[in-house]
């Protein structure tokens, strides 16, 4: 079932790029003639966390809300639950090995440095992550 | 000077000659109405956010980060005012909360964060200060309006549903602000600051959360129920 | 060569190809999804970072991509986009065949769009194209192309326009994207593309953002500015004219009003010089002084009000040498207070970002990429960021570094270095210099005047000249101009659809451009082809076919060779020309570009085929290089062989000298040409210019063409998002980042939201001038304008945000700016 909404899912991403707003054989009546805008949805994706494009080397995807979530120079707050600190049992996928080491290999605590910037590898899936 | 003094003593202390006593005890109640209904207006106001963002400190600073949370703009509408977090609903912790304020009247005067960078210096300080006070009543003002009593878990994130379980069911001694902390403003550089509970993992989880069904609607909605037909163009 | 052949080949060759996956990719996965992947190396397709990935192949498919962690620019790591390059090739709406727009059985403007075969649409391709250059002359034709070609790509189409057609309107997209930068190093450097190098992050002391959100636009170089600042302790401060992503990670973000960047930087450098924190050994010996033109105008259309009223509209790039005192009472003006008043920013932070450059133990990086280069005054920009690299002397030094960002893959190595720009030749070589023709003509085994000298059409000028009926026929590569470019129904739509127009679009997806064309070609996209891309750091990366591209689909390379196959030199060529070079009569502009003995004299390289070459029967792309590396080896822009960059990971830093690529450019420790220049023991020698000194530019503040008034309240910003790729026709495909972010949404401050009856949410109208579009309101999201200013980013198909944006461009680059015009918003309510 999950993997048939997956396609599903797939289907629909492309077809909301070209085939809905299909210009036909007359470009100018289209791009002339701004379209409505799907509403902004609170529409949950509770999936499990997978790497885009079914990569099975690619980084997993932010499977829940993180909106409001601090991000900053001062405060990561990604590291709440999946720093070293935070215990398993909270069930947040632990960071592997590699986000504990710095570009020249060093160890690093509580996270490398460069690992900092989250949502530059990680991708939320949850709408309102604008 | 003390001759001046002595005479007025005099004029206070001799019973009155020309005002009937229920004149006087009429007169006093309407004074004592006036004046104390004057100092709660007074003090009212002092809760209103026009004033506390009078001062551009408050108005750049916290009340400028307030706009972008759920604290100020959310799904219902309902929203808090500074004073709704930041000053005991109940009349003694309120008048003692107030003594403490001119602290802030001072700092005011003084302009020890009238600058993005002082105020930055500063965030830790007053930061701490306020989860001291949060867990020192037990989040009293969270509670105002968010209590475990009246919460529907099934709407929550497995995450939250578990701790607030706990926390309900009294297996725990923790306080709202033991976790959330930085629900309206932006949290200073935590370093050291603990973002649990203490000792909340060691005494009461055994296995993972995730092995614990929760009820969760989007789960249930995402696995019997096709995607949404295309959005409406 | 067929698809089956090409498998054939492949899987022969197959054993000695593969790379060995990093031990940590090999815990992390499942066995299960790894098993049969072969590894092979190339550099990402998307931005101008240019990360060195690992591209994992099984049955023919991309499946799986990661960081290279030999690789210096990311070690290992990618980003959202990268993680995602297995998603991208394989879109259910792939272009698999050519498409005409036919009506009963031929060709019709007004027809639909009709399957057809290769050879019809090659056919009548040529046909156009003849009938152009016959009737109109070779200025009726013209092609846009782009920083996401293939070096050799562009090369070949550079060949095709200038030499065989003859027709120097070839311009890129990069035209759109960095042709400022280009500008302002030409101007200052005398050379193009940055003295130092990515390397400088690990050794600088701050970082100053100018309009650059590298936070989502260069994700995998922010991490390393992330590092060496939380690790290292560096400062980082963050110019912008709205609060991103970026600005969460800085000391200090300063938020200023729109084209105040220019009076900032004068500001900086009037400090430097009153506060007396001028190298002035450094500028004595390395520098001049000039003051360049001003009253330049926009690059509108000459009979716009504004172009009128401009004083130097005609000569925008020019000047007159000034000395030191000068210069000093030039910038009397720019006084701390009126920086302050007029940017809106406080004297306290003015002057906590003078003194990181005016301070001599501080090692510098500048950052900046659109908010610079996409500016009416973005060649100025340029120009006086170096003014305060140079006055403090800090340039051309491990950590000492003016760094102009890039966006494209290849910009750098397409655009700049093979000099696609309508007015360029290879290497920093000008059409317009007689000496720099020769070179070509030589190279290229031409007759003397071949090339000609006027510069072409660029970007926003080729739109203008189809709508104007002076372009017949125009051909675009890899680029989406009817969604990318400027005010497009107004001045690009017009032209595309006018009755005696054709359009030929190659993309790998049915774009808004190629709905909009005449005929579409299905092209082959990045490791379906051999390719090699140049990213910012002045780094080329190779890359071999990895896998056949879907149904009919061909790469850019062979479009542009089938192309010159339909043309004999005598149906393009004057006879004065012909007759200078009666041998290459009757032979096709194929044999006379490329099958010249130079680009045909590779044999094939049987480990690693590629189709094109198998067709051919010479390794073509191999051809193209070595030709083409002639006009940079010996001048300070040495390329390595052909099979070097095939072999290393990560490719070399240019100029490669003696197999050693180069770091720092112009410093005589790391640059040999410095070296080489240097007078006595000078440590440096800005080579690029005669006299060795770069230019220190006196250029004033000038006004935006268009401010938001009553009528048109809001300044409109537009930009990018990390999860998607410029149009969003690749990265729409992946689903994952297609949910992440679905829509263009429309940033905008909560009080003017609340000022105008707007929630998070609603949909707007966005009007300006020219054009209109719709958006829902975002009031918390990543990016945070401040009052009176909107952002709405521009890969939504749906959404097109260029219809409102102004065709102003910088008079010097020719370079839209896109981030400045101004618009009103008005609610959609109900259902309407």
């Amino acid at each position: 079932m999950i993997r048939h909404v997956f396609l599903s899912a797939a289907v629909l991403a492309a077809g909301l790029l070209f085939n809905a707003p299909a210009i036909g054989d007359d470009p100018a009546a289209y791009i002339d003639q701004p379209t409505r805008t799907p509403l902004l949805s609170p529409e949950e994706d509770r999936r499990p966390a997978r790497p885009p494009a079914g990569n099975p080397t690619g980084a997993p995807t932010i499977p829940h809300r993180i909106t409001g979530h601090q991000l900053t120079r001062q405060h990561n707050r990604c590291l709440t639950c999946h720093g070293r600190d935070a215990p398993e049992s909270l069930g947040a996928t632990p960071m592997p090995a590699s986000h504990y080491l710095d570009r020249d290999g060093e160890p690093r605590e509580p996270l490398a440095e460069a690992r900092n910037p989250c949502t530059a590898c990680h991708v939320p899936q949850l709408r309102g992550n604008h | 000077m003390r001759r001046w003094l002595s005479r007025y003593w005099h004029i206070f202390r001799n019973p009155s000659l020309h005002f009937s006593l229920g004149f006087l005890v009429l007169g006093g109640f309407v004074a004592g109405i006036i004046f104390w209904g004057g100092f709660n207006t007074a003090m009212e106001y002092t809760n209103t956010e026009s004033f506390c963002i009078g001062c551009h400190e408050m108005q750049d600073n916290v009340y400028a980060e307030l706009k972008y949370t759920v604290h100020y703009h959310n799904r219902s509408g309902v929203r808090a005012t500074c004073s709704d977090c930041h000053v005991p609903h109940e009349w003694t912790n309120k008048i003692g909360r107030k003594m403490e304020a001119s602290k802030e009247v001072w700092g005011s005067i003084f302009g020890t964060i009238n600058t993005p960078e002082k105020f930055e210096g500063k965030r830790r300080v007053m930061a701490e200060r306020e989860w001291r006070r949060l867990k020192g009543n037990d989040s009293l003002e969270c509670r105002n309006c968010h209590e475990l009593e009246y919460m529907d878990f099934s709407q929550q994130s497995p995450t939250a549903q578990h701790m607030h379980d706990l926390a309900f069911s009294g297996d725990i001694e923790a306080t709202c602000i033991d976790c959330h902390k930085g629900i309206a403003h932006r949290l200073p550089d935590m370093e050291g600051v603990p973002q649990w509970p203490e000792g909340l993992f060691e005494r009461l989880f055994e296995g993972k959360l995730d092995e614990a069904p929760v009820m969760d609607e989007a789960v249930l909605r995402d696995t019997i129920i096709e995607p949404a037909a295309s959005p409406p163009y | 060569m067929d698809r089956r052949a090409f498998l054939r080949l492949q899987a022969a060759a197959l054993a000695a190809a593969g790379i060995p996956l990093p031990a940590n990719v090999q815990a992390a996965a499942l066995p299960d999804d790894l098993s049969g992947i072969t590894w092979h190396k190339a550099p990402c397709r998307f931005c101008g970072v240019g990360c060195g990935m690992q591209i994992g192949v099984r049955n023919n498919r991309v499946v799986a991509a990661t960081g290279d962690p030999e690789v210096d620019v990311n070690r290992g790591l990618a980003c959202v986009k990268g993680y995602s390059l297995p998603g991208i090739l394989y879109g259910e709406d792939r272009l698999t065949r050519p498409l005409l727009r036919m009506r009963d059985g031929k060709f019709h403007k007004r027809g639909t769009l009709t399957p057809v075969s290769w050879e019809t649409a090659m056919d009548i391709m040529a046909d156009k194209f003849r009938a152009a250059l016959r009737e109109h002359g070779p200025d009726s034709i013209a092609m846009f192309g782009s920083g996401q070609w293939t070096i050799w790509e562009g090369y070949a189409a550079n060949k095709l326009m200038k030499a065989g057609f003859r027709s120097n309107n070839l311009d890129p997209n990069a035209r759109h994207c960095m042709a400022s930068a280009v500008m302002g190093m030409m101007r200052t450097f005398g050379m193009d593309e940055p003295p130092g190098c990515y390397d400088d992050i690990e050794h600088a002391d701050a970082f100053v953002l100018w309009g650059a959100n590298m936070a989502e636009m260069h994700p995998i170089l922010w991490t390393r500015v992330s590092e060496r600042c939380r690790q290292h302790g560096a400062k980082l401060i963050v110019l912008s004219t709205l609060q991103n992503r970026s600005c969460d990670m800085a000391d200090q973000a300063m938020i200023f009003t729109p084209q105040t960047d220019l009076i900032i930087l004068n500001y900086i450098a009037r400090y430097l010089i009153e506060e007396d924190k001028v190298d002035h050994d450094f500028v004595r010996r390395h520098a001049r002084f000039r003051r360049g033109n001003a009253d330049i105008g926009y690059g509108l259309r000459p009979e716009d009000p504004r172009q009128i009223a401009a004083t130097n509209a005609d000569n925008p790039g020019g000047g007159e040498d000034i000395d030191f005192e000068a210069f000093r009472e030039f910038l009397a003006p720019y006084t701390l207070a009126y920086a302050a008043r007029e940017s809106g920013l406080r004297e306290s932070e003015l002057e906590t970002l003078a003194r990181i450059y005016a301070d001599p133990d501080t090692r510098v990086m500048s950052f900046w990429t659109m908010g610079f280069n996409q500016h009416t005054r973005g060649v100025w920009c340029n120009n006086m960021i170096y003014n305060l690299h140079l006055l403090t002397g800090k340039i051309s030094t491990p950590g000492n570094s003016p760094f102009s960002l890039t966006g494209q893959p290849s910009a750098c190595g397409t655009a700049r270095e093979v000099g696609t720009f309508s007015h360029r030749l290879p290497a920093d070589k000008l059409l317009a210099n007689p000496a720099h023709r020769q070179f070509a003509e030589d190279v290229w085994q031409l007759p003397a005047g071949t090339l000609r000298a006027e510069s072409g059409l660029s970007a926003v000028a080729q739109s203008r000249a189809l709508k104007d009926g002076v372009l017949k026929v125009y051909w675009t590569q890899v680029t989406n101009n009817m969604q990318a470019g400027p005010n497009v129904s107004q001045e690009i739509l017009p032209g595309w659809r006018k009755d005696d127009t054709f359009i030929i679009v190659s993309d790998i997806y049915p774009t808004l451009s190629a709905q909009a064309a005449d005929l579409v070609l299905p092209a082959a996209s990045w490791v379906e082809k051999e390719g090699a891309f140049g990213n910012s750091e002045r780094r080329t990366q190779f890359w071999h076919q990895l896998v056949t591209p879907p149904g009919e689909a061909r790469s850019d390379l062979w479009q542009l060779v089938a192309l010159s196959q339909r043309f004999t030199v005598d149906e393009v060529w004057p006879e004065a020309l012909l007759a200078k070079a009666p041998d290459l009569r009757g032979k096709t502009l194929f044999q006379v570009l490329f099958a010249n003995g130079e680009v045909d004299k590779f044999p094939l390289d049987d480990d690693h085929p590629n189709m094109e070459s198998e067709a051919l029967g010479f390794y073509l792309q191999k051809g193209l290089f070595e030709e083409y590396a002639r006009f940079g080896r010996g001048l300070a822009h040495d390329l390595a062989d052909f099979d070097v960059y095939h072999r290393t990971r990560g490719g070399l830093r240019w100029p490669v000298v003696d197999g050693q690529e180069t770091r720092w450019r112009y410093n005589g420790e790391f640059d040999s040409y410095a070296k080489r220049h240097a007078e006595g023991d000078e440590q440096f020698a800005f080579y690029g210019h005669k006299d060795n000194r770069a230019i220190i530019f006196a250029l004033p503040y000038e006004p935006a063409p268009e401010l938001p008034d009553d009528a048109y309240p809001f300044w409109l910003n537009t930009g990018r998002v990390l999860e998607h790729w410029h149009t969003g026709t690749m990265t729409q495909q992946v689903p994952e980042l297609h949910r992440a972010v679905p829509h263009a949404l429309c940033y905008m401050h909560p009080d003017d939201a609340r000022d105008l009856a707007l929630r998070r949410g609603s949909e707007v109208e966005i009007q300006s001038r020219r054009g209109k579009m719709r958006a829902r309101v975002e009031t918390k999201g990543r990016n945070r304008p401040p009052q009176g200013m909107v952002f709405v980013p521009f890969f939504d198909a749906g959404r097109l945000v260029n219809a409102c944006t102004l065709d102003a461009t910088d008079p010097i680059s020719l370079q839209t700016d896109f981030k400045k015009c101004a618009v009103q918003i008005r609610p959609v309510r109900g259902t309407a």
